[in-house]
């Protein structure tokens, strides 16, 4: 069976999970197609949580804070800030994946550069592997970011459109000599090419020469190649079809099992990054609403805006779909740099008190590791 | 159809599939080259086309033979001290080709470093370099070149000098922008987040990345060093007395004679127009084909084409609603 | 826009004092010292001064930054210091001579225009017909030929064959129009037939860019009349980019003044340039430069202004 062909058997409904679970509770069997089972490589399932302390904590951020000042005036007199991440923290095993969803400009992005180290926190602290790297620059910049990489969302413009892919997947090897030989970088490159499902002949092409998903492959691969411990996964899937959106989460879950990664994965799609994840957390504003296990997420949420986000996204099922209740926000998202006094959503929550108005709620543990910020759910 | 799209997508690297499209889309600019070319051809085989040699770096004078009509002895004629003018012309072609090349690339040189450097370190350095070239740009070229002539002398190497640094600095301002959009570039982020320095993506990214605009700073450049040249030596600096020089001859006989002896003034006219002609008409094709979005003439909706549009789609709604 | 235009102004002084630095330091650079020129002067007039003196009595024996604050200073009060070899002040030498480089600039620009609009235009309008090509040919040829040698035929041949020839002394326009047009309506169309060579290759260009874009083509496509299409749409939008180019224009165009000044002698500021760097006669050739570079900055600044103005889509933050 051609490739085509598969892609178009390989409809988002068939794993979505969020479908599958309302399909079995309608009583309808899931359908799941071995072709595309065969096709993804791997078991289509809801991943199963990895029990807390089985594997070292990799990355520890704490009341992580980045504002950026907002000048005015030929002299830039500094008028405010816009408070992109205001005081988030979490912690990451290794072989583990946090999802990180939220509307543009809740300042997800900004999490994951900063845990990249592309931005300096304005407070907070960032702990790699036991070591401090808040503030490294230079060469230890340098040597975390052997350990540590990116992968972006623009698949058009992550690569160099004069730089072969050869050339693209061994950049950050040359330019930190991790592997000198020329036979030897080759090989790395076909390795790196098979691993991300492309045909190693690829290798003497130009970008133009390749689909968004192929070249999201080939950047997946440019990371592969420095051998990193950790990947931070910046949208990578929202530039792309829906079917090739599938491909690439599965391969990066492939990935991730057989390399033992641990993944930062940044999306505003809540069913992909549930797929993918062990932990969400859901950002609005600069700060966590709500972090926990992916399941109890979906299955449970108790903040109002990820019921509300829950609701709004599409279940493809039409029939289902228009039977659910919708939780329809109103409202604009406030302003960053000037951002409600008390908890962030309250100008949109419709279960807003006097006190969320007055009184930052803090992330609480409501038991089972499940975090949430909201006094209505925190009670007292 | 689809074998062409391909092989215009792709980035031109090879110097023989450019000459080929050159030649198939821009006939004329082919031809600029091949002038272009032949007068390089005269220039370099100077010594052995002019019926006149060169002695000692000086083409002698014959004063019985001074300021005569074009004849079979003397194709161009003779100036007014009797030098063969079809041999000065030809050593001039000389002048004119090393002015031109060097000039050009060195112009050229000058913007890619100054545009490059500011756009990839940026900060406080940039904000500095842009407002001297705010300033430097205030004053008129020919004004600065005129200065920079009287401070550093007749002679070739001035002349080098004073014709491509104006121009290289005015230049890098193009090469800045087109710099710093791929420096923003995704890939020349990730190449920093991968560790490359600024002098690693300097040569890795950004330079293959302008590489057409810098070409098309070359082609485009080569006229203009052309002309000023023979501006400069109206205005009475050039390169050295003796050096022969189109500009130089133009200047100082063919205006003085050009009622009397009107063709000393015509071949060096003619022959710094043909070169600047064929130079625009060069630096015009190499623009039209590495820079689609400039070009003239194609993909603009006239209303022929859009009446073929029209008819074409009138004529497949007939053919349905007939069928 | 007012506010904007105030920022603007003030953001010319910083410019304004790095021209100042980069003319002094261009000027000092000059080898060949002013002061032997002045020794040899005053011998001529069978006068005698040390070499000491004349440096002192130029005020070029302090360090070259004293120098420099004292020039700026003088500059600031408006006095741009004395010439070295006339007994006027450098003011007065401009002043007389700024109106005649003004008017011969300007009525260079304005046929520039008046040339080269109209015929890009029509190259635009009918993109590759035999006028577009025979337009275009002759605008690259225009430019291609070097202007003093035009200029000088346009000299000669006139005077030969009809004994016509350019006065040489300079009359305001306010008080002889026709003397006045007599004088500068030949320079002014040399300069303007051969600057217009490359104005008509961009015009064109220009137009043609926005006939590319969608509203034209959907003008078309709605069936609006050729003349509606071409000056509702897209001469219209043209129009932003044109002026851009002959804000740079009118700064080259006072630049190659010097040409033709020089060719028809006319006593202006680019011929003054010229022979007092050919005397070393820094503060005039100083006064000069800074000058045009105000001149040039002022023009900038109008054509931005006017920019703003014409286009809708530029905020004025």
């Amino acid at each position: 069976m051609s490739d085509d062909k598969l892609k178009s058997k390989f409809r988002p409904d068939v794993i979505d999970p969020v479908e599958k679970k309302l399909m079995t509770q309608e009583g309808v069997e899931m359908p799941v197609d071995p072709e595309v089972q065969e096709f993804l490589g791997e078991d289509i399932r809801v991943r199963e949580p990895v029990p807390p302390t089985q594997s070292p904590e990799i990355l520890v951020v704490k009341d992580l804070k980045m504002h950026f000042p907002v000048t005015k005036g030929l002299l830039k007199r500094q008028v405010g800030s816009v408070k992109a991440v205001d005081g988030v923290s979490f912690t990451l095993r290794q072989g583990e994946t946090l999802g990180i969803v939220g509307e543009s400009g809740s300042g997800k992005s900004t999490v994951g550069n900063c845990v990249m180290r592309n931005l300096t926190p304005t407070s907070g602290q960032i702990l790699f592997d036991g070591q401090d790297v808040t503030h490294i620059k230079g060469k230890e910049l340098g040597e975390f970011h052997k350990r540590l990489t990116m992968v972006t969302q623009d698949p058009f413009a992550s690569l160099d459109p004069r730089m072969k892919v050869r050339d693209s997947i061994l950049e950050g090897v040359r330019i930190n000599k991790l592997v000198t030989d020329k036979q030897e970088q080759y090989d790395l490159v076909a390795r790196m090419l098979t691993l991300v499902g492309l045909n190693p002949k690829f290798s003497d092409r130009y970008p133009h020469e390749f689909s968004g998903g192929q070249r999201q492959r080939i950047s997946i691969a440019r990371a592969l190649a420095i051998n990193p411990a950790f990947i931070v996964c910046d949208e990578i899937v929202s530039a792309l079809d829906v079917s090739i959106q599938a491909q690439i989460v599965g391969l990066m879950m492939k990935i991730q099992e057989e390399l033992g990664l641990t993944y930062i994965f940044i999306g505003h799609d809540l069913s992909v990054v549930r797929h993918l994840s062990n932990q969400v957390a859901v950002m609005y504003l600069g700060k966590f609403m709500e972090l926990t296990s992916s399941d109890e997420l979906y299955e449970k949420p108790l903040h109002p805006y990820t019921q509300a986000l829950i609701s709004a996204a599409p279940i493809p099922k039409p029939k289902v779909d228009r039977q659910r209740e919708r939780i329809l926000l109103t409202g604009e998202v406030p302003s960053p740099i000037n951002p409600p006094k008390g908890c962030n959503f309250c100008t949109r929550c419709k279960y807003a008190t006097e006190r969320c108005k007055t009184e930052d709620p803090a992330l609480v543990d409501v038991g089972g590791g499940h975090m949430v910020a909201c006094h209505m759910v925190t009670g007292k | 159809m689809s074998k062409e799209k391909k092989s215009s997508g792709k980035p031109r690297n090879g110097f023989v599939e450019f000459m080929t499209l050159l030649w198939r889309t821009k006939k004329v600019a082919f031809f600029g080259m091949v002038v272009l070319i032949l007068f390089i051809l005269v220039a370099i085989f100077a010594d052995f086309i002019a019926p006149q040699k060169m002695e000692n770096g000086l083409l002698s004078s014959h004063l019985m033979e001074a300021a005569q009509a074009p004849s079979l002895k003397h194709p161009l004629g003779t100036d007014a001290m009797g030098v063969d003018l079809l041999s000065y012309m030809i050593y001039g072609a000389r002048t004119s080709v090393i002015l031109g090349v060097s000039c050009t690339i060195l112009s050229t040189l000058i913007s890619v470093i100054i545009g490059v450097a500011s756009a990839v370190i940026g900060g406080k350095f940039d904000l500095f370099l842009q407002r001297f070239i705010d300033a430097w740009q205030c004053i008129p070229g020919m004004l600065i070149m005129l200065i920079l002539m009287t401070m550093l002398g007749a002679g070739m190497g001035s002349m080098i000098v004073v014709l491509s640094v104006p121009g290289g600095i005015g230049g890098s301002r193009m090469i800045r922008s087109a710099a710093i959009s791929v420096k923003d570039s995704g890939y020349c982020n990730m190449s920093k987040m991968l560790g490359g320095k600024n002098l690693w993506r300097m040569i890795h990214h950004v330079l293959p990345n302008i590489l057409p605009l810098v070409l098309m700073n070359l082609a485009n450049s080569l006229g203009g060093t052309i002309m000023m040249e023979a501006t400069l030596n109206f205005l009475g600096f050039g390169v050295n007395v003796g050096t022969p020089s189109w500009g130089y001859i133009l200047t100082s006989q063919g205006r003085s004679k050009m009622y009397t002896a009107p063709w000393i003034g015509l071949a060096p006219g003619l022959a710094i127009t043909i070169m600047v002609f064929a130079a625009a008409m060069f630096g015009d094709g190499v623009r039209d084909i590495l820079d689609p979005r400039l070009k003239g003439g194609m993909g603009s909706f006239s209303k022929e084409k859009i009446g073929k549009i029209a008819k074409k789609y009138m004529a497949s709604k007939k053919a349905q609603e007939t069928a | 826009m007012g506010k904007y235009v105030i920022k603007r102004v003030l953001l010319l002084i910083p410019t304004m004092l790095l021209v100042c630095v980069i003319v002094f330091a261009l000027m000092r650079m000059i080898p060949g010292s002013a002061v032997e020129q002045v020794v040899y002067n005053y011998k001529q007039n069978g006068m005698v001064i040390t070499y000491e003196e004349a440096e002192a009595k130029l005020g070029l024996d302090k360090p070259a930054v004293v120098q420099f604050f004292i020039w700026i200073g003088g500059l600031l009060r408006g006095d741009m210091g004395k010439c070295l070899f006339r007994g006027d002040t450098v003011w007065s030498v401009i002043s007389a001579q700024m109106p005649i480089t003004l008017e011969l600039g300007v009525m260079t620009l304005l046929l520039t225009i008046i040339i080269s609009i109209p015929l890009g235009l029509i190259c635009a309008a009918h993109p590759d017909s035999p006028a577009d090509i025979i337009i275009r040919t002759l605008a690259i040829v225009l430019a291609s030929v070097p202007v003093f040698w035009i200029g000088t035929m346009v000299l000669v041949y006139p005077a030969v064959w009809w004994g016509f020839s350019i006065p040489l002394t300079y009359v305001s326009i306010f008080d002889n129009f026709f003397a006045n047009m007599r004088m500068f309506l030949v320079p002014a169309i040399v300069g303007a037939i051969t600057g217009a060579g490359n104005n008509i290759r961009a015009v064109r260009t220009m137009t043609l860019e926005v006939m590319r874009q969608d509203y034209v083509r959907t003008a078309w496509a709605k069936g609006a009349k050729e003349s509606r299409v071409m000056y509702q749409h897209a001469f219209r939008n043209a129009l932003i980019p044109v002026i851009t180019l002959f804000g740079g224009a009118a700064a080259g165009i006072l630049g190659g003044n010097v040409v033709i000044e020089n060719m028809f002698n006319i006593p202006g500021i680019g011929q003054q340039l010229v022979t007092a760097l050919s005397n070393r006669d820094y503060p005039l050739a100083q006064g000069c430069t800074v000058i045009m570079a105000i001149f040039v900055m002022i023009v900038n600044l109008v054509v931005d202004l006017a920019y703003k103005w014409c286009d809708p889509r530029v905020n004025l933050e």
